[in-house]
């Protein structure tokens, strides 16, 4: 074996967790190669850390499991507390948005122009009016959808509220 | 009545009290707690040492589960569904603490000192005392500290817990080639922190090696 594949071996797995082949052949080769021997001291001695620090073991208080029971019942209240205040400021923003649609209603029905009333005594408009307007109006295209017979009614007409015989 | 409950819940099998914890039934969770407690406290133990650290992140822990009980479907084990969380929980918390420190020989307590001549020079003298106690533990988190959290963790499980490389995939949720590459790495690197360490003892001036 050269180093490079014994460095590679000792790091993928100690010769005493390997096969009794490899291992012979690692061992073999760092007893006449001092760096890979000095590779293989710090892969045990690391090992050994590895292991010592796995030894120390934390078990669960007695108290454990009330302490997370409580954690849930804290954080469930405080989830219901957010819900609460969230569904309030919904509310709150739709109050405040309705307030808004009355106000600007009003104030369109305080400013907005008056439609003209009628003034009392005049003259009712009369259902020939359209065809009046048409024919008064010189509306040559629109002219085109009167019978001869309207046009002419709507003429006598024009004449006698203007005196004209 | 409670107590026929208590012993309901008590023999119950994991997905029916996943499935009951997930409806609210808070007993059923608290048996989960009882049964999982010890795992969970096991691998927050691979990060942390400290009894207040380790409590801590095993109660957000078992808070997460709780908040997650509906994605449990019942496929993998309960047990390896609470040990990803715990572990991503675990690999989240030190990522975000940004605890990635260099190691300088140089940072060594008298005591890791002496366990280290005493290792180099071969004695076999109260190996117990040292192996078992907490200088070779805190020696040992010095030179794990300067290593990536992932690769710290694979480290404690393969080789400090011996745990089948299977059972690390279940936990961290990788494939096998991908725990066994990076279990490699994960040696390499700090087998040459080592190296360092022992160097730095070897020479008689003492500096900071990186």
């Amino acid at each position: 074996m050269r180093c490079r594949q014994v460095r590679n071996a000792i790091d993928e797995q100690l010769p005493d967790a390997a096969d009794a082949g490899r291992r012979l052949a690692i061992m073999a080769h760092c007893e006449v190669c001092t760096e890979c021997r000095r590779v293989l001291e710090a892969a045990e001695m690391a090992a050994r850390l590895i292991q010592a620090r796995s030894f120390q073991t934390i078990e669960p208080s007695p108290f454990f499991k009330t302490r997370v029971l409580a954690a849930i019942r804290e954080r469930g209240a405080v989830a219901v507390r957010r819900q609460t205040e969230r569904m309030w400021s919904s509310a709150r923003a739709i109050v405040a948005s309705m307030f808004v649609v009355v106000v600007v209603l009003l104030a369109l029905n305080l400013f907005a122009p008056k439609p003209v009333q009628q003034i009392a005594g005049a003259e009712p408009v009369r259902r020939s009016d359209s065809v009046e307007r048409i024919v008064m109006d010189d509306n040559t295209a629109a002219d085109d959808s009167l019978t001869s017979g309207q046009v002419l009614d709507t003429v006598f007409a024009q004449g006698d509220s203007y005196g004209i015989d | 009545m409670g107590s026929k409950l208590a012993v309901e819940v008590e023999h119950a099998s994991d997905i029916d009290l996943a499935r009951q914890a997930g409806s609210g039934d808070e007993l059923a969770f608290e048996e989960i707690v009882r049964r999982y407690g010890p795992r969970v406290f096991r691998i927050a133990g691979r990060f942390f040492r400290q009894r207040s650290a380790v409590e801590e992140i095993s109660q957000e822990v078992f808070l997460r589960a709780y908040t997650q009980l509906g994605t449990y479907e019942g496929r993998g084990s309960f047990e390896g569904w609470i040990s990803r969380i715990a572990t991503n929980t675990c690999l989240n918390e030190i990522r975000k603490a940004k605890r990635h420190p260099e190691f300088y020989a140089a940072d060594l307590t008298d005591d890791e000192e002496n366990w280290l001549e005493t290792r180099l020079a071969g004695s076999s003298l109260s190996d117990d005392y040292f192996e078992r106690g907490i200088i070779a533990a805190d020696l040992a988190d010095k030179v794990l500290g300067s290593i990536a959290p992932e690769d710290r963790v694979i480290l404690i499980m393969l080789d400090g817990e011996d745990l089948p490389v299977k059972e690390v995939c279940e936990i961290t949720g990788w494939s096998q080639s991908k725990v066994k590459i990076r279990a490699m790495r994960a040696r390499r690197k700090l087998r040459k922190t080592v190296e360092r360490m022992i160097n730095s003892r070897r020479k008689p001036a003492k500096g900071q090696l990186r």
